[in-house]
């Protein structure tokens, strides 16, 4: 069989040209030339579009609530709204495809809710709006929101601690409580803690002593008791609780804006965090998901849930966006209680979701009317809080929204701990450079601690010296706004 | 008729209507004709090669070269080999994840290859219901490799997984698995044999190939199952071993899907892949462009690596048609 000749390379190739040259041209004949689409099926330039999946707001049991109020600012504005919607919890899908559509030029304009973490990954990215300007042509005062919300949404190891620059709006507001099972406390023939913040003795030590005298072995032998065997614990005295936390009753700080340096190994940290890993290492009174899952047979996805729900579980972390899961259908009396105190200091965690507006977006007027709509007024922003995401609504005038609402679903449980809860709660979420490499190269040095493989003094120093390199790196390659 | 008045194509005799017609009308001979189909049923692969596959690649090494972030394009700028420098002399995690890849891409190759032979002469046999084994070990091939994780997932779960359960019965402590620095790698090297009927059928194919007369002959001459398989089977199941250990090398130094939905990465980076690294840069962190020069230092390693194996199959890889020359 003869070989192929140049020549007939030449002409083939000269033949393949034009072939190749109609597909695009066939395609561009079936499309849709329809010049208002942006690229979204069946979504024209005119609607909004809302990203969901930073975190709550998709729950089938959520969604009425925003599809009513979209509904209604369609009717008030006659502008459409439409939802993106990208149910994953870690919200690393929704981040994924942020990033991709705002290179696209095909970003959604809105995205609500997200957590102050959300906010935090992408503010040196400038992939947010400011919205001080919007606010103030709206003659918006900041003050109708909570205090504690406002200070969270600002970002000021970023914009300064002075500057008015805002990027999200205050959607829902999180406070934590504990949480525990009243009847497990009784069997144990241990007081139940108190109901009131700040009450003395309520501490990180009396907690320890509490969660030992519930924490049980097969033989029934406490964790206070010889012979505790821990190697076939039934229950737990602790669960749902993120050690990471006990730290902050330390004192311990993440970031210095003034000197510019990561405090990962600051003794307050060091202490702090050596004790949340004794709690399940040395003292084992703590449930990590593993050995969650050793106490409820066919935990699933959820082992922290499943032993709290099948009793096993005498105390665990309840924050108000728990409430749904952890606090319904239990087949046990429960209450809330509060935080206990640290050795330096009573500090709990505020969790806030914000509405964000994105800089790339090509109708950012239009977006701001919606969030002031959705945030601003008040009848909406109570029902988009506590029907939508399960909030307590961040305006002063709704603070008491959130116990009408609930108090009806989880009869004599002291809920109002979640609205006491504001003065001992900060967010511990808000930026500082390098923001997401530095979190991310945590679970190099913090898994070890955390499975009692390595002590928090031999950690955090390399940890510190890690994510400073990439702080400092940060600092080579960008600038703090003037 | 004669040879003088047949018709005569312009591409080769013989060919009846394909010469010009008696109207006088020139019509377009059937070769070219196919040939022109050929081009047209062949221009949206091209179309694709180019669009998807060459253009992205030709993209992505002049943005390696850039420091262009998805969400802040407008302000990238040239670096030169500054991404390159960046990552080979500055990123320890590039290290890591080099290092964490390697070691799962040697156990998991040699595992695949071990094990697919040891199928495949299994496979081999010739029993009843052998079609019906075929399609069920190539099965897993077909599934999503999500769903294959997340199955995995369940069974390596200390408490309450298939695999404690089967460690338990024989008496052996339980094992944290993807939750152990030390056994989250063996783990996703265990999980990697879901696969192996790839390379099962890779080898089948050619031990089906393999004249029983050869076999005959040896036993005749007093070779052992053994003999016959070490001078016989496996030399000329070469060519196969070589197959798959390219296929292995490159598809298991891109090894993602596992330790994205069940690790993370973690604990404490010990299943830090480097496409997973890469990823991260991309999507998390956002910097594509260093993420671009990530992906072009694993294609050079990988090529390297290729040549490596090619370079050394001339001494171990037997083809049977070399011989007849």
């Amino acid at each position: 069989m003869p070989g192929i000749t140049r020549r007939q390379v030449l002409r083939n190739g000269l033949t393949l040209v034009p072939t190749i040259g109609l597909w695009p041209a066939l395609l561009a004949a079936c499309g849709d030339d329809d010049g208002d689409d942006d690229g979204v099926a069946g979504v024209d330039k005119a609607t909004l579009q809302i990203l969901v999946g930073f975190g709550t707001g998709n729950a089938p049991s959520q969604i009425p609530a925003q599809e009513e109020l979209a509904a209604a600012f369609e009717k008030a504005s006659g502008r459409p709204i439409a939802f993106r919607r990208i149910p994953d919890v870690s919200g690393e899908e929704a981040q994924r495809q942020l990033g991709v559509s705002i290179a696209a030029g095909n970003p959604a304009d809105i995205i609500l809710p997200t957590g102050v973490f959300g906010i935090s990954l992408y503010i040196d990215q400038k992939v947010w709006l400011d919205l001080a300007p919007y606010l103030r042509d709206a003659d918006i005062d900041l003050g109708l929101f909570a205090e504690p919300a406002i200070a969270a949404a600002k970002a000021p190891n970023y914009y300064g601690p002075d500057s008015d620059v805002i990027v999200g709006l205050p959607a829902g507001l999180f406070t934590h409580t504990v949480a525990y099972n009243k009847e497990l406390f009784a069997a144990a023939g241990v007081d139940e803690p108190p109901h009131q913040w700040d009450a003395p003795g309520w501490d990180y030590d009396r907690l320890l002593e509490v969660t030992k005298e519930l924490t049980l072995d097969s033989k029934g032998r406490n964790a206070a008791e010889a012979g505790f065997d821990p190697a076939k614990i039934v229950q737990f005295g602790l669960g749902h609780w993120d050690t990471g936390l006990m730290a902050l009753g330390y004192g311990a700080e993440k970031y210095d804006p003034e000197s510019r340096r990561l405090l990962l190994d600051s003794n307050e940290n060091v202490e702090g965090t050596q004790f949340g890993a004794d709690l399940v290492n040395v003292h084992h009174v703590l449930a990590n998901d593993q050995l969650a899952a050793t106490v409820a047979a066919g935990a699933g996805d959820e082992p922290q849930l499943a032993a709290w729900k099948s009793g096993k579980l005498a105390i665990i972390d309840m924050c108000g966006c728990d409430l749904q899961s952890y606090g319904i259908d239990n087949d046990f009396e429960w209450d809330l209680a509060p935080w206990p105190k640290g050795p330096a200091k009573l500090v709990s965690t505020l969790n806030l979701d914000v509405g964000a507006i994105v800089a790339a977006s090509e109708r950012r007027d239009a977006a701001f009317e919606a969030l002031e709509f959705l945030l601003i007024e008040p009848a909406n922003a109570r029902k988009l809080a506590t029907k939508g995401y399960g909030a307590m609504s961040p305006l002063r005038s709704e603070e008491g929204a959130f116990l009408e609402e609930l108090e009806g679903d989880y009869p004599g449980v002291d809920l109002q701990l979640f609205l006491d809860a504001f003065p001992y709660s900060v967010n511990q979420e808000g930026w500082f450079p390098a923001f997401t490499q530095v979190n991310d190269a945590g679970g190099e040095f913090l898994d070890p601690i955390a499975m009692g493989d390595a002590t928090a003094a031999e950690q955090l120093p390399k940890y510190q010296k890690a994510a400073q390199e990439l702080v400092d790196r940060w600092f080579e390659e960008n600038e703090l706004p003037s | 008729m004669t040879a003088a008045n047949a018709p005569v194509s312009s591409e080769g005799a013989g060919i009846v209507g394909t010469g010009p017609s008696r109207r006088g009308r020139r019509r377009v001979p059937a070769a070219r004709r196919e040939t022109w189909a050929a081009y047209g049923f062949l221009s949206p692969w091209v179309i694709g090669f180019v669009g998807l596959t060459v253009g992205p690649m030709v993209a992505s090494l002049v943005l390696s070269f850039t420091d262009y972030n998805l969400v802040d394009a407008g302000n990238t700028s040239w670096v030169g080999l500054g991404n390159y420098r960046e990552a080979l002399t500055e990123d320890r995690l590039v290290v890591q994840s080099l290092k964490v890849t390697t070691y799962y891409a040697t156990l998991a190759v040699a595992l695949d290859l071990f094990v697919g032979l040891i199928l495949a002469l299994l496979l081999n046999t010739g029993f009843r219901v052998i079609g019906a084994i075929r399609t069920i070990y190539y099965l897993p091939a077909a599934v999503s490799g999500v769903a294959v994780s997340l199955l995995w997932l369940w069974i390596f779960q200390p408490s309450s997984g298939l695999a404690n359960a089967l460690l338990d019965l024989v008496g052996l402590p339980a094992i944290d698995w993807v939750y152990s620095t030390t056994w989250v790698i063996p783990a996703f090297v265990l999980m990697s044999l879901w696969g192996v009927g790839r390379s099962a059928f890779i080898y089948l194919a050619i031990l089906q190939r393999i004249p029983t007369n050869l076999y005959e002959a040896a036993a005749v001459d007093g070779a052992g199952p053994f003999t016959r398989f070490r001078r016989i089977t496996l030399p000329l199941v070469t060519p196969a071993i070589f197959l798959n250990l390219v296929l292995g090398i490159i598809g298991n130094f891109q090894t993602f899907t596992q330790a994205f939905v069940i690790s993370e990465g973690g604990p404490a980076n010990a299943s830090l892949f480097y496409t997973l690294y890469l990823y991260r840069n991309a999507f998390r962190y956002f910097r594509v462009g260093y993420a671009a020069a990530l992906a072009w230092i694993l294609f050079a390693l990988l090529l390297v690596l290729t040549l490596v194996a090619f370079r050394s199959s001339r001494r171990w890889v037997y083809y049977e048609a070399e011989d007849l020359r």
